[in-house]
C-alpha cells in the first residue's frame, strides 16, 4: 500500500481512536425532550469547535486529497505540488491553532458565555489530543516497518509527512473532543 | 457503596417562580441555557457554587432546591 495511503490510514484511525475513547464508559442515554421543535442550542464553545473543524478541516482534507491523487514521490520531488500542499497544511494549521486560541480565551471569560460545564468539557477534550497524536504515530510505525522492512531505507518525505499529520491530528482532535464531549454531560 | 444520584427541582421552581425562562434563569447565574436544560434532565451535576447560585435565585437553601439520592439504579 502506498505510504500517502497510509497516512490516510493514520488518521482514520486517530479519529475512530478519539470518537472511542471519549465514549467508552459513556451510558448512552435519550436525548432530553424539549418542546416539539426545539433543538438543544448550541454554547458558544460548540460553536467555535464546528467551526473550527470545518475551516481548519478543509484546508487538511484538501492537502490530503492531492497527496493521495499525486502520490509522496511526486509530492516530494515537484515544487508545482509541493508547494500548495504544504501551503494547505500550513493554512489548516493557522486555522486550528487560531480557533484553539479563541476557545482558551472564550474559556476564560467570566459573562456567562462559557460555564463552568463548558470548561470542563475543554479540559477532558485535551485528552483527546494526546490519543490522536499517539494513534498517528502508531500507525506510522506499523506502515513504515511494513513498507520499508527489506530495504531499511527510509525516503525522507515520510519524516516530513509524519511531523504534519501528527500536528494536524494532534490539533484537530481538540474541537473533535470537544464535540463529543457535549452528549457525556 | 449503592449509587447516589442528585436530582433536583428546578424545573418546578422556575414555574413558581412566575414561569422564569430557562434563558433567564442562565444569564442570573452565569451559565448556559444548555447547562439549566442538562440540570433540569438530571445529567449534570453542578459545581457547590453554581448550586449556591440556583438557590439563592429562588430564595432558597441548597438542600431544597438539590437532593442527594441514595441507592438509586
Amino acid at each position: 500500500m502506498p505510504i500517502v495511503l497510509w497516512t490516510v490510514a493514520a488518521v482514520l484511525v486517530a479519529a475512530a481512536g478519539v470518537s472511542l475513547a471519549m465514549r467508552v464508559g459513556v451510558k448512552r442515554e435519550p436525548p432530553p425532550p424539549l418542546p416539539p421543535g426545539e433543538r438543544m442550542p448550541f454554547t458558544a464553545l460548540q460553536r467555535l469547535a464546528a467551526w473550527s473543524l470545518l475551516l481548519g478541516g478543509l484546508p487538511a482534507v484538501a492537502a490530503g486529497a492531492l497527496l493521495v491523487h499525486f502520490g509522496a514521490m511526486r509530492f516530494w520531488d515537484d515544487d508545482r505540488v509541493r508547494h500548495p500542499v504544504t501551503a494547505l497544511l500550513v493554512a489548516s494549521l493557522v486555522a486550528f491553532a487560531a480557533f484553539a486560541f479563541r476557545m482558551h480565551a472564550l474559556a476564560a471569560r467570566d459573562d456567562g458565555s462559557v460555564d463552568e460545564r463548558d470548561r470542563a468539557i475543554l479540559g477532558r477534550a485535551s485528552t483527546a489530543q494526546s490519543v490522536a497524536t499517539l494513534l498517528t504515530l502508531a500507525v506510522w510505525v506499523v506502515a513504515l516497518t511494513h513498507t520499508y522492512h527489506a530495504t531499511h531505507l527510509v525516503p525522507s518525505v515520510n519524516l516530513y509527512l509524519l511531523f504534519w499529520s501528527c500536528l494536524i491530528a494532534n490539533i484537530a482532535a481538540l474541537p473533535v473532543g470537544i464535540l463529543l464531549g457535549y452528549p457525556r454531560g | 457503596m449503592a449509587k447516589a444520584v442528585i436530582t433536583n427541582q428546578i424545573r418546578r421552581l422556575r414555574f413558581e417562580h412566575a414561569e422564569m425562562t430557562q434563558q433567564e434563569l442562565a444569564g442570573r447565574v452565569a451559565c448556559t441555557r444548555q447547562t439549566i436544560i442538562m440540570l433540569e434532565q438530571g445529567r449534570y451535576v453542578p459545581s457547590l457554587l453554581l448550586a449556591m447560585r440556583i438557590a439563592r435565585v429562588f430564595d432558597r437553601r441548597v438542600e431544597d432546591v438539590f437532593q442527594l439520592e441514595e441507592g438509586a439504579r
